[in-house]
């Protein structure tokens, strides 16, 4: 596997992200027509905004990913992402002041949030593996849990978050570098892929792949689907924290958006929802088509209120188009639904 | 196994209670729902007055009318999350098309948009082969869209007069929406048990491929569920426009949750072939129980939310879990 993976390892890139070639190329067309439209696409305000658009629906849909790959889904990353960026906007200024310095303090309760995210992740795993139950299900009741959780700790959207955490995650670094495109990066070479080498990650992509053969080959089906689920949960707390940092409040409900547009988000990128395929470029382009297109419209003067309209025309236009490639590089499907 | 989740009363007898209770999702449905009912008539000894059971199931009807097509869909594996929008896109077009032509027309018209919405729905999912999630979940995004512009974001008009006095009155004592929701429901009861249309739907569930190497006409079949469940959506719709008067946007906004939820408590299975709805009326009914415990308890609305949360958990642990895998 390594050396082959070493001597054509564009090809093998290239033939684990070919059902996100069309998200691509979609994105592509997008970000031209961005090109045309924004005055300031070429200076260094064009990436920043772009990505401060992209970026929390990316790792919301990395999240998705990482159960959709099992074969599973989870129906709890805007409940997770609204619980965790209550706590966040409501404990970052109480522990600043008791450690007595802002960026400690800040750093603490970005800690502390990546740890109850993991934790409600877990709780999510825990009681799908060892409750034998439907993972739609359960996270369509820990949704609610959480989303109560998040409603008793905040009531009504507010808290206190400092300017400069804020200034610092939707800012630049080295004048032209946005600091979510960052955060993008560190998140997809430092986490993801290491993952993807890892036995986790090939057990990941083997549940999902056929969950039984999986078993009986010896992967330890349970732990792999509790870590998943896990990672899912932390991943969902990122994605709070950047939107922390961008709203600069904590909102309990507002959140739960982010569920099915993640879900739509894997989707769009490829990701079948079987599981088992796919990864994080269809995640992140499906992630960045849907949120772009809202700036595009917005270019365009159409009214808001077309808005879903055209994202629900996208997903159903890609996914078909995805279906014709299929039927032309192959015989018909034969296997009916 | 199957005509014992459908119908209780025909469970092999010799067994015992306790093995027919351990063995019937059913009757734990059941069970649970009426224990919970009594634990809201000790709270509160209103709740056991005739009034109140009469009040609560004309509230349940609507989730229960609309659960109605979310049973049919999940019991072939797959998954309806545009209920909601169809139900409001019903609701507003029946409501401005009466205005401008009466409630005939509107009628007609809120059916034939109905079938329209299930019918793409049902062609995504059977000849695009696009997962029943994210087929939905699209048109649910279009339908949203579609609603406000028809609307102008401000839905017009009245209920016409025979659908208000449907809304409101009583025949034998009993609110005709509840009538109405006993109809329907004994159809769909009859229609899953006892005809071919409904085995086939349970055999799509249990194997599609199996089914369609059987002779069933899958891909049509599924079609025809879609159909079904918008239209059963949009008669929802209707009732709530009966019931209060008039349309507005974000409707059925809080019924899309419940619907799986009703469903699942019902003890239908998620992945499909399993259960049906004489379940599900009692998981519609648990929802409705519940919630008037909530409001005796004077729970605030996080509370609420945590409790519908567990609810939904014990009840899956009492009868949705799945075989251990063994080697």
């Amino acid at each position: 596997m390594k050396p082959a993976a070493k001597r054509k390892g564009s090809s093998l890139f290239v033939r684990r992200n070919k059902d996100a070639i069309m998200a691509c190329v979609i994105l592509l067309v997008i970000l031209v027509l961005f090109a045309s439209n924004q005055n300031d696409f070429f200076s260094r305000y064009g990436p920043q905004s772009i990505f401060n658009q992209v970026i929390t629906l990316a790792v919301a849909a990395l999240a998705q990913t990482v159960v959709v790959l099992t074969g599973g889904i989870d129906l709890s990353v805007g409940s997770m992402i609204g619980l965790t960026n209550s706590i966040a906007a409501t404990i970052m200024d109480p522990v600043s002041s008791a450690v007595g310095n802002e960026t400690v303090g800040i750093l603490l309760t970005n800690l502390i949030v990546l740890a109850i995210g993991g934790l409600a992740g877990l709780i999510n795993g825990a009681i799908i593996v060892y409750g034998r139950l439907q993972p739609i299900v359960v996270t369509l009741a820990t949704a609610s849990i959480y989303g109560g959780i998040a409603l008793y700790i905040r009531p009504t959207p507010g808290g206190k978050v400092p300017m400069s955490y804020t200034e610092f995650l939707t800012g630049r670094v080295f004048t032209y570098i946005p600091v979510s495109a960052v955060v993008l990066a560190v998140i997809i070479g430092l986490v993801w892929m290491p993952l993807r080498r890892s036995r986790l990650g090939q057990s990941i992509y083997a549940i999902g792949g056929n969950e039984y053969s999986a078993f009986v080959s010896g992967i330890p089906v349970e732990r792999t689907k509790l870590w998943a689920y896990t990672l899912s949960g932390l991943f969902a707390a990122v994605a709070a924290l950047l939107l922390t940092a961008q709203t600069a409040s904590g909102d309990p409900l507002g959140s739960s958006l982010f569920t099915l547009n993640s879900i739509a988000a894997v989707v769009l990128g490829g990701t079948p929802l079987a599981g088992g395929k796919g990864g994080y470029a269809g995640a992140v382009a499906g992630a960045a088509i849907l949120s772009l297109v809202l700036g595009l419209l917005i270019f365009w003067g159409v009214p808001s209120f077309y808005q879903n309209a055209v994202q629900g025309v996208i997903l159903i236009l890609a996914l078909t188009v995805g279906l014709l490639q299929k039927l032309w590089r192959r015989a018909p499907l034969t296997t009916s639904s | 196994m199957k005509t014992e989740m459908i119908e209780p009363s025909s469970a092999p007898s010799g067994f015992g209670a306790v093995h027919a209770i351990r063995k019937s999702a059913i009757l734990k449905t059941y069970l649970t729902m009426i224990s919970l009912y009594i634990v809201s008539g000790i709270l509160q000894p209103h709740f056991f007055s005739t009034d109140h059971v009469i009040q609560l199931l004309v509230l349940a009807s609507f989730l229960g009318v609309l659960a109605i097509g979310q049973t049919l869909v999940i019991l072939t594996g797959g998954l309806d999350l545009s209920l909601a929008y169809v139900l409001n896109l019903g609701a507003v077009i029946m409501t401005q098309v009466t205005v401008q032509h009466g409630g005939g027309v509107a009628l007609v018209a809120m059916l034939a948009v109905g079938l329209l919405v299930g019918l793409l729905n049902g062609l995504g999912v059977a000849y695009l082969n696009i997962s029943p999630i994210i087929m939905t979940l699209a048109m649910s995004s279009i339908l949203k869209s579609v609603t406000y512009v028809y609307s102008n974001g401000n839905p017009k008009g009245n209920a016409p007069g025979w659908l208000r006095y449907m809304g409101t009155e009583s025949f034998l004592g009993i609110r005709i929406a509840l009538w109405f929701w006993v109809v329907l429901a004994a159809a769909v009861i009859l229609l899953l048990a006892k005809t071919t249309f409904g085995r086939k739907i349970y055999a799509i569930g249990t194997n599609a491929r199996v089914s369609y190497l059987s002779g069933i006409q899958n891909k049509r079949m599924i079609v025809m569920v879609y159909m079904l469940s918008a239209l059963f959506a949009v008669l929802a719709g209707m009732m709530s426009v009966g019931f209060y008067g008039l349309s507005y946007l974000g409707m059925g906004d809080t019924y899309l949750l419940p619907t799986i939820a009703a469903v699942v408590i019902g003890g239908t299975s998620i992945i499909g072939g399993r259960g049906g709805y004489v379940g599900t009326i009692a998981g519609t009914v648990i929802i409705y129980v519940l919630l008037s415990i909530l409001t005796v308890l004077n729970i605030n609305d996080a509370g609420r939310q945590i409790i519908y949360g567990l609810v939904i958990l014990i009840v899956l642990f009492l009868y949705g879990r799945g075989k251990k895998v063994r080697g």
